[in-house]
């Protein structure tokens, strides 16, 4: 099956990075799994806009943004 | 003098007066407006600094918790005031700093029950709590009041901010639906804040609004400001209207519902 490479940056202080490959159709949620991330966590941005978690895969790099509270 | 100011208020608002985009008909609709602060903790205390020295006419302070020596570290306007209601302790300060704003405190905890007439009454809300329903009860009932909001939230060096005006542009809900479940995301409690983070959050927040009543200007409707202030990186997120948003979207409710409220604030 074909592979995408993708790069997952972390949003904030510790600038975690993942490059990985994963398979044509994977879904965001999926992804997400991969790195064991919990996707109600986070919000993923591609080319500057949040993205569903049902959208397939697209190869380059997204960021996840986290969801806070603190005030 | 400048016609509808006092010897006073020409000197107290002259660095604004001779701002082209403020001017003596700006600092006129200020002195007019009416903004409710809700929470007047770490986000609150500066929005509270810098819109009472703007010379907000009305501010209203929503908080039923108490100074304690642990928030001194970021709530600066608490000074000298330990153990007392934090919307009482800022009407204090705003006192001794703008005697042209009147405070309206509000001693009891934001809900379900008093949201939507509590908003009813502002030009404004400044969303400066500290957890999930809170946000989630703001958002909606500004939604549905078609009140504009200025949303800032922390934890630890990341801060992120966004101006909500119903009807224009994506709320809340649109980048995140419902809150994450519970004890998933530490809270500032838990996972620290730095303390100067809030200042700087709380900050942007009140020159969200000031430039909102004002007009002048482009505010964060439709952006997210993302900050972390660890690594000093700004970075901007593009926010569309959600056509699956359950507030301005489907619009799935039409009223506060408080079962709405409770933990991850789903709409089912």
């Amino acid at each position: 099956m074909l592979s995408l490479k993708v790069r997952i940056e972390m949003l904030g202080s510790n600038k975690q990075v993942w490059e990985i490959d994963v398979d044509k159709g994977t879904t965001y949620e999926k992804l997400l799994e991969t790195i064991d991330i919990n996707p109600e966590t986070v919000i993923v941005i591609r080319d500057g806009f949040p993205v569903p978690i049902d959208d397939l895969v697209e190869e380059g790099e997204i960021k996840l943004l986290r969801v806070i509270s603190g005030g | 003098m400048i016609a509808g100011f006092t010897e006073e208020q020409i000197r107290r608002y002259a660095r604004h007066i001779i701002l082209p985009e403020v001017g003596g008909e700006g600092q006129k609709k200020l002195l007019k407006s009416k903004v409710l602060c809700v929470g007047a903790g770490g986000l609150g205390s500066p929005i509270i600094q810098y819109l009472a020295a703007a010379g907000v006419g009305t501010l209203g302070i929503i908080d039923d918790d108490v100074v304690d020596l642990s928030n001194l570290q970021r709530q600066t306007i608490h000074a000298g005031n330990l153990g007392r209601n934090k919307a009482v302790s800022a009407k204090e300060f705003v006192e001794r700093l703008n005697p042209d704003v009147e405070v309206i405190t509000y001693t009891e905890k934001l809900s379900p029950d008093n949201v939507r007439d509590l908003i009813k009454g502002y030009d404004m809300i400044a969303d400066g709590t500290d957890n999930f329903p809170t946000r989630y009860l703001i958002n909606d009932a500004c939604v549905l009041e078609n009140k504009p909001f200025s949303h800032g939230s922390i934890f630890r060096f990341e801060g992120q901010i966004m101006t909500i005006v119903p009807n224009e542009g994506p709320c809340y809900r649109c980048v995140f639906e419902h809150a994450p479940p519970e004890g998933m995301v530490p809270s500032c409690q838990e996972a620290g804040v730095f303390g100067v983070l809030p200042g700087l959050v709380g900050s942007i927040q009140a020159t969200e609004i000031i430039k909102y009543l004002l007009g002048i200007g482009d505010i964060l409707k439709g952006r997210m400001l993302y900050i972390d202030t660890l690594n000093m990186d700004f970075f901007e997120i593009k926010v569309k209207k959600n056509p699956d948003c359950p507030m301005c979207g489907k619009r799935v409710i039409d009223d506060i519902h408080p079962e709405n409220y409770q933990e991850s604030c789903r709409l089912w």
